[in-house]
């Protein structure tokens, strides 16, 4: 399977431990990765200022990824369910083709073949087995929009998934029972209210410290930046971050 | 009007949670937008938590509530960050974070200064003093970006004046 990495702008930019960790995993497990020139997914604010602006910009990222015959895989969360929401739209062949008619100013068609996946499915579902060393106690936060809304999550059980925890048990790491895990961290907030952000993304920290954690371990740029500008007292870390830091030895068949 | 007024979307809701005032209400919100057209303010403080999704009447109080700012923005009533956000995207092709928080504080509307120095001492300790302030960067894409904004755009303008004139032809009586 060829997969085209989709860091997305926040794993880009403050969140790019992430991007730089996910990256080398998958190409440490073997996997045929490439990456494309994609563009922002423009996330809901695009979408709610042009709707057809929004469609054309995942269209052109899911085109790149046509174009070379891959599926795309991604860090981050919002931009897996914008993508997946435009394949869904897309669906519809009248707006396919008021798509494609965009598209075409940038000299680009796109078909609607490419699958979209969060990086935690790709490697969740590898048969490669990973091994850490580790003695830390990890709470695993799924945050929301890996889940939610229902049509665009991942395929878990959205009241209490376990694919997170699952995974970082058969690694080797030791995972708590931890409430939060499929609580807001608040971030969008950050634009509109940051005491509300702040007391937020806290709340979730504090929740993990109940659990008896030493570290939370997030699959999300946005709750990674969150949970880490409120404090400093409680390692947050990017899962493919924290498993390279405590990578046992060779990846084994 | 599809929902019974159970408050399930509000019990659930993030901000509804955070917000002592109490005024934060998806429910009401959305009761005042069906009955009466009422377009709330509010709106824009949901937190994008999809937690509402647990709905009985399956009305999706998330996609009322982004029906609603994009009636505010379709208005002319566009919030900074937002206006922000869209540009840095269309200039930059991306979301560089840099541009996005330097168009911010030009408006005026600026988050917590504690907040974007934590982030640029996480952002020193992960890349080293010379990315952490980095310049504004366009992306490679940034010019097909454009071009998409400006196509759908003109598109956009277009339906617009057809839409005017039929108007206005309509008004003055001459059948179509």
């Amino acid at each position: 399977m060829k997969l085209a990495f989709f860091p997305g702008c926040s794993a880009k930019s403050s969140g790019m431990e992430y991007a730089k960790s996910s990256l080398e995993l998958m190409k440490k497990l073997g996997l045929e990765i490439a990456c494309p020139e994609f563009n922002c997914c423009g996330t809901h604010i695009v979408e709610e200022y042009n709707k057809n602006i929004w469609l054309a910009l995942n269209a052109r990222n899911l085109s790149l990824a046509e174009e070379i015959g891959a599926d795309i895989v991604t860090t981050c969360p919002a931009c897996y369910q914008n993508l997946k929401k435009t394949n869904l739209e897309l669906g519809d062949e009248k707006v396919l083709e008021d798509v494609n008619s965009v598209l075409a100013s940038v000299n680009r068609e796109y078909r609607g073949s490419v699958s979209v996946f969060h990086v935690i499915e790709v490697l969740s579902k590898l048969s490669r087995k990973i091994a850490v060393e580790s003695r830390l106690k990890v709470a695993a936060y799924y945050g929301c929009q890996i889940l939610r809304p229902p049509e665009l999550g991942i395929d878990d059980n959205i009241e209490n998934p376990t694919v997170f925890e699952n995974f970082l048990k058969n690694a080797g790491f030791e995972v708590v029972d931890f409430k939060a895990k499929t609580e807001c961290c608040g971030g969008p907030l950050l634009l509109t209210d940051s005491d509300a952000f702040k007391k937020r993304a806290l709340t979730i920290v504090l929740e993990a410290k109940k659990a008896g954690a030493d570290c939370i371990t997030t699959l999300c740029p946005l709750c990674q930046f969150s949970l880490e500008v409120v404090q400093d007292k409680m390692p947050v870390r990017p899962f493919t971050s924290l498993i390279l830091e405590n990578l046992a030895s060779q990846i084994s068949e | 009007m599809k929902c019974y007024q159970c408050g399930t979307c509000t019990a659930d809701c993030t901000y509804a949670n955070i917000d002592e005032s109490g005024n934060f209400n998806p429910r009401r919100m959305m009761l005042d937008y069906f009955e009466k057209g009422k377009l709330s303010e509010l709106c824009w403080l949901c937190a994008e938590c999809f937690k509402c999704y647990r709905c009985p009447r399956d009305v999706k109080p998330y996609a009322v509530l982004a029906e609603m700012r994009a009636e505010f923005i379709k208005k002319g009533k566009v919030p900074a960050y937002v206006k922000a956000f869209v540009e840095t995207v269309k200039n930059y092709g991306e979301l560089d974070e840099t541009a996005f928080f330097l168009k911010l504080m030009k408006s005026g509307n600026m988050m917590d200064m504690s907040i974007v120095i934590s982030s640029l001492k996480n952002t020193l300790k992960n890349r080293g003093i010379s990315k952490a302030i980095a310049l504004p960067k366009k992306s490679p894409c940034a010019g097909e970006v454009s071009r998409i904004f400006s196509a759908v755009e003109g598109k956009d303008k277009v339906k617009l004046e057809a839409e005017e004139k039929s108007r206005s032809i309509a008004a003055a009586g001459v059948p179509a």
